[in-house]
């Protein structure tokens, strides 16, 4: 079936490719498991385009890039067709309503998802070697050490947000194509658990929170693969983080852990108000922080506060950044 | 058990600099200052090639790379010539005489000015940029009967940036020495040449270098140029100069990477296979074509 | 000087090791992940394939304070160098690291010493271990390198079956043994040859390969190729490569106060891949795109240490590939490269 949803996709950019155009989508890499985002910058390059179970690279984060990289060809002058799956399309939902691209610009293309493969889940389970990777069903079957054979449930590898469900809804924009079953794909996720405990509990005291905080993230080692594939993160050059003139690159401290944690709470505070709860930051990092836990809680309590949910819309604006007449003020 | 070695002394750590005194703090321009850094015992002597850098620091602020201005061994002391441009010299402005600022140093290569020796000396400066080269001035004067001619030639924003008037006004007076000063735009109060500096190296302005275009043709051939400023301003001197066919092994310039160490180990400071803080920070015009151009 | 180390003596020699020196070794996280840790002896995870993170990190640190300085009523400023003489063990280190460690302690040595670095290899014994498997990443072959290589090592270890092979390779490391020998066995006869079994069957495994040693000297001719665009349209800059590679060797030097007259000088890991790193004061950006900072990082590796050391500043650990989040593939690169140069020799 996915085959033929990658046969779909490819069929349908060449219907609608005019002269001029771009996409961006996926692409095969020789290492087992890897895909790497694709620009499509002619027609004839449309059929190297891949869709498959290890698509997990959300593209919405190039859309943030466009003030600052020359990514568009030179003889750009069309639409920029950018393919999704449902969880990114609302990524791009929230670049649309906090006019980070225009919606003009860009021709949104849904994929019917069926869940999504962590490479480095894989590699884990496989002891660090996998030298092939098949799909039979529901399972991968992966050569080891020595041509050894191990299958592995596809569902052992997936996304937390795939087995959790919670990103999956599409978003409310007509502006989309659908590329799969669109009743068949709602069917699916309706059937989702939504089970995964969070690791903020609402019933944390202060004191238990900032021992989980300081867990956590004093691993990190400052690399910025979090902020830099994150499609809410969209200052690029202009971070503050990248102000010679300010010097807070590393921050204030010779103590790395206390860096990073002030690190953190800053994107935290820039992030949280248009966080879509992607993952792309958890999946990033190098040193398995899990990132998204800390905004999957941040957007629970938006939910309960003002039922505002980031990236459901092209057009609902920032709950944190809005006040309407009559509002109580908190 | 093999004892614990004792730890190298403070001397061999190249990272920890010594603290000097600041003895004199002068007005230069609206931004600019001159800071005079007395030498503490056992540092007075310092081995230095005009052109070299050191590393100054204010503690709990930062460190930044400022080229020596001069070296005055009678007064044991360094002269910085610094421009209020970040936070680090945002805050070596507001210091006051008798306060401390870190040292080390000297870093670099400086200009190979025994190679100058007996050869004209003509000298391109944008805004700041004449900085630097006031060591290698003093240097001709103090050693004048090793050279032939001087020339200064001077671009500042508008007269109030203008840096050393005094000293210009006094080189002017010495023998075979001219200087020439242009601010960018005409401005009422200012007769003096208008336009970029760069002009002052083309052979169809009125007042351009004497130098390289009013003397023998032999003149201009025992000639070196250096050249300080941004890549803007030297770029468009380069361009003057290719067009008179002027040896690229003659012109010398300085680049302005971004630097924290000063000694290699950084990388901020990295262009192709040199260290702009080690190799450099002057380079010959003829090695900067063989380097990537990434200053 | 060849011994033996029965598997189930290890953890005795751990706990005498720790006697007079910290002992870090590859232990499996609360993540997953397998990481160089301070050990107590249990848990210590000498097989397999090499861990996703480097030692680096204890040869140079994250961060470090570099020195203390105070204000003196006087105005006088006094300043306490950081210095640490803590002994440390490491165990585990896969040859591409070794290699790492080695031309780290080169580049830090040359006209200026970096204290700091030097004296901490002083103080530290490197245990080596031959890789028994790659990883998926894994192309030290690539570099001319082998997964036995010992350069680097005080000791190296290989994986026997039943025991590991032993061999003392500097004075250091000979010294360790000498002053453990109750602990190790006399070695037979042919146990060298657990070695060349290793190499054999692990570079088999091994997937991908290319000659790099034959680029060598001529990688930068793709400086003006457009090889580059291909990937740096899709890399976000962030600096996972860079931080995870085990010769990656830039930082960034600031100063803090913790009060009016007090405070210190401190270093933190910094990466070529971050748009600030070469910003100028004056605005001025000598690699403010992408495709310049990518280019950076690939022609430092592999031509510009070159061109200053004579040797590739790459081991061909693939972690760059394995961490990158966007899935930018160093054998890939290094692929384009190779056409590029095969193309303009013709
Ligand atoms: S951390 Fe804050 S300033 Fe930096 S990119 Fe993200 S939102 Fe922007
Ligand atoms: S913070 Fe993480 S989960 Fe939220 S939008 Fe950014 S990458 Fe996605
Ligand atoms: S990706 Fe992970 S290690 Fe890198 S900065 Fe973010 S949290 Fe830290
Ligand atoms: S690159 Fe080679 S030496 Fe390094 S871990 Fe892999 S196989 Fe071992
Ligand atoms: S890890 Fe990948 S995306 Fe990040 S800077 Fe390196 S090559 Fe670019
Ligand atoms: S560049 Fe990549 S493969 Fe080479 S040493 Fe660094 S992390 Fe390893
Ligand atoms: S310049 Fe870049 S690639 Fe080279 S050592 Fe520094 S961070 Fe690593
Ligand atoms: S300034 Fe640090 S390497 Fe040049």
């Amino acid at each position: 079936m996915k085959k033929q949803i990658e046969k779909n996709i490819k069929s349908l950019l060449h219907s609608i490719w005019k002269s001029g155009d771009m996409a961006i989508s996926w692409t095969k890499t020789s290492i087992p498991g890897k895909r790497t985002p694709f620009f499509i910058k002619n027609k004839n390059q449309i059929d190297q385009l891949v869709f498959d179970t290890f698509c997990a690279v959300s593209l919405a984060t190039y859309l943030t890039e466009f003030n600052r990289k020359e990514i568009l060809p030179e003889d750009f002058k069309g639409k920029l067709h950018i393919t999704c799956k449902p969880c990114d399309a609302r990524s791009v939902m929230q670049l649309f309503s906090d006019m980070q691209v225009s919606e003009e610009l860009v021709n949104l293309i849904v994929i019917q998802c069926d869940g999504i493969a962590d490479e480095s889940k894989l590699t884990k389970i496989m002891s660090g070697y996998v030298s092939n990777i098949e799909e039979e069903n529901d399972r991968f079957i992966c050569k080891g050490i020595g041509g050894t054979e191990k299958s592995v449930p596809i569902r052992d590898c997936w996304l937390d947000k795939c087995s959790d469900g919670k990103n999956c809804d599409l978003p409310y924009y007509y502006g989309y194509y659908f590329v799969g079953n669109e009743t068949e794909y709602r069917k699916r996720i309706s059937n989702l658990l939504h089970t995964k405990t969070d690791l903020v509990q609402d019933t944390m005291s202060p004191k238990e929170l900032k021992k989980l905080v300081n867990k956590e993230l004093s691993s990190c080692i400052r690399c910025n693969a979090c902020r830099n594939v994150c499609p809410a993160c969209f200052c690029s050059d202009r971070c503050v983080f990248e102000q010679p003139k300010v010097n807070v690159k590393y921050l204030d401290s010779e103590d790395a852990s206390k860096n990073n944690i002030l690190y953190h709470m800053i994107r935290f505070n820039h992030v949280a108000p248009n966080c879509t709860g992607c993952g792309e930051c958890e999946r990033a990092c190098p040193m398995s922080i899990p990132l998204s836990m800390f905004y999957k809680y941040f957007n629970r309590l938006m939910w309960e506060e003002f039922e505002y949910k980031p990236g459901k819309t092209n057009s609902e604006r920032q709950k944190l950044l809005s006040y309407h007449l009559g509002e109580d003020l908190v | 058990m093999e004892k614990n070695k004792k730890a190298p002394s403070i001397n061999q750590n190249p990272y920890i600099p010594f603290f000097g005194k600041l003895t004199d703090i002068i007005d230069e321009s609206h931004v600019t200052k001159r800071f005079f850094v007395e030498l503490p015992k056992g540092h007075e002597k310092v081995d230095f090639i005009p052109g070299q850098f050191f590393q100054l620091t204010v503690p709990g602020v930062g460190e930044i790379p400022i080229s020596l201005s001069d070296y005055i061994p009678e007064k044991k002391s360094l002269l910085f010539c610094i421009a209020n441009t970040g936070i680090v010299t945002n805050k070596i402005h507001q210091m006051k005489v008798g306060e401390f600022i870190g040292v080390r140093g000297p870093y670099g290569n400086g200009f190979p000015i025994e190679k100058f020796k007996g050869k004209n000396i003509v000298i391109v400066a944008g805004g700041i940029g004449l900085f630097p080269l006031r060591s290698v001035i003093e240097y001709y004067f103090r050693n004048k009967n090793d050279f032939n001619k001087l020339e200064v030639l001077y671009g500042a924003r508008n007269p109030r940036e203008i840096i050393f008037r005094e000293e210009m006004k006094s080189w002017r007076l010495k023998k075979d020495t001219t200087c020439k000063i242009t601010i960018d735009k005409p401005e009422k109060g200012w007769d003096g040449n208008t336009g970029f500096v760069c002009n002052l190296v083309d052979k169809n302005y009125s007042d351009s270098s004497e130098i390289l275009f009013h003397c023998a043709a032999s003149e201009r051939e025992n000639t070196v140029v250096l050249v300080v400023g941004p890549p803007v301003m030297f770029n468009s001197i380069l361009k003057k100069l290719e067009e008179i066919n002027f040896p690229d092994d003659s012109v010398y310039l300085s680049l302005e990477n971004h630097m924290k160490c000063g000694i290699g180990k950084c990388g901020h400071c990295n262009c192709g296979s040199k260290y702009v803080c080690q190799d450099g920070p002057i380079f010959s015009w003829k090695e900067l074509k063989t380097m990537e151009k990434e200053y | 000087m060849r011994k033996r180390l029965q598997k189930q003596k290890l953890s005795s020699l751990i706990k005498k090791l720790k006697e007079d020196a910290t002992v870090i070794a590859p232990v499996m996280t609360d993540k997953n992940e397998v990481d160089f840790l301070p050990v107590n002896s249990e848990e210590v995870i000498l097989s397999g394939a090499r861990s996703l993170y480097s030692p680096k990190k204890y040869i140079f640190k994250q961060s470090e304070s570099m020195y203390d300085y105070t204000i003196q009523d006087s105005g006088k400023v006094t300043v306490k160098e950081s210095c640490e003489n803590e002994k440390q063990i490491i165990m585990g280190i896969r040859p591409c690291d070794l290699h790492a460690i080695e031309y780290m302690k080169e580049f830090y040595s040359g006209k200026y010493k970096d204290s700091y670095i030097l004296r901490r290899l002083e103080n530290s014994v490197l245990i080596g271990l031959a890789c028994t498997e790659p990883s998926t990443n894994c192309f030290c072959t690539s570099l001319g390198n082998s997964p036995v290589d010992t350069d680097g090592s005080d000791i190296m270890m290989a994986d026997a079956g039943s025991f590991y092979f032993v061999k003392g390779i500097t004075e250091k490391g000979k010294k360790l043994i000498e002053n453990n020998k109750d602990i190790f066995e006399d070695s037979q006869e042919d146990d060298e040859r657990v070695l060349s079994d290793i190499k054999e069957s692990c570079e088999k495994a091994i997937l991908e390969k290319i000659d790099v040693t034959a680029l060598k000297n001529k990688v930068g001719s793709a400086y003006n190729s457009d090889i580059w665009k291909k990937y740096s349209d899709i890399c976000v800059n962030c600096g996972a490569c860079t931080f995870n590679c085990p010769t990656c060797t830039c930082f960034d030097v600031a100063d803090t106060s913790r009060s009016k007259n007090e405070g210190c000088h401190y270093r933190t890991w910094d990466t070529c891949q971050n748009f600030a790193f070469t910003l100028h004061a004056s605005g001025h950006n000598p690699r403010s795109t992408s495709e310049e900072r990518l280019r950076q990082r690939v022609m430092h590796k592999y031509q510009y240490t070159v061109d200053q050391m004579d040797q590739f500043s790459c081991t061909g650990c693939g972690r760059c590939t394995q961490v990158c989040p966007v899935g930018i593939s160093m054998i890939a690169i290094l692929k384009d490269i190779k056409e590029v140069v095969d193309n303009g020799e013709e």
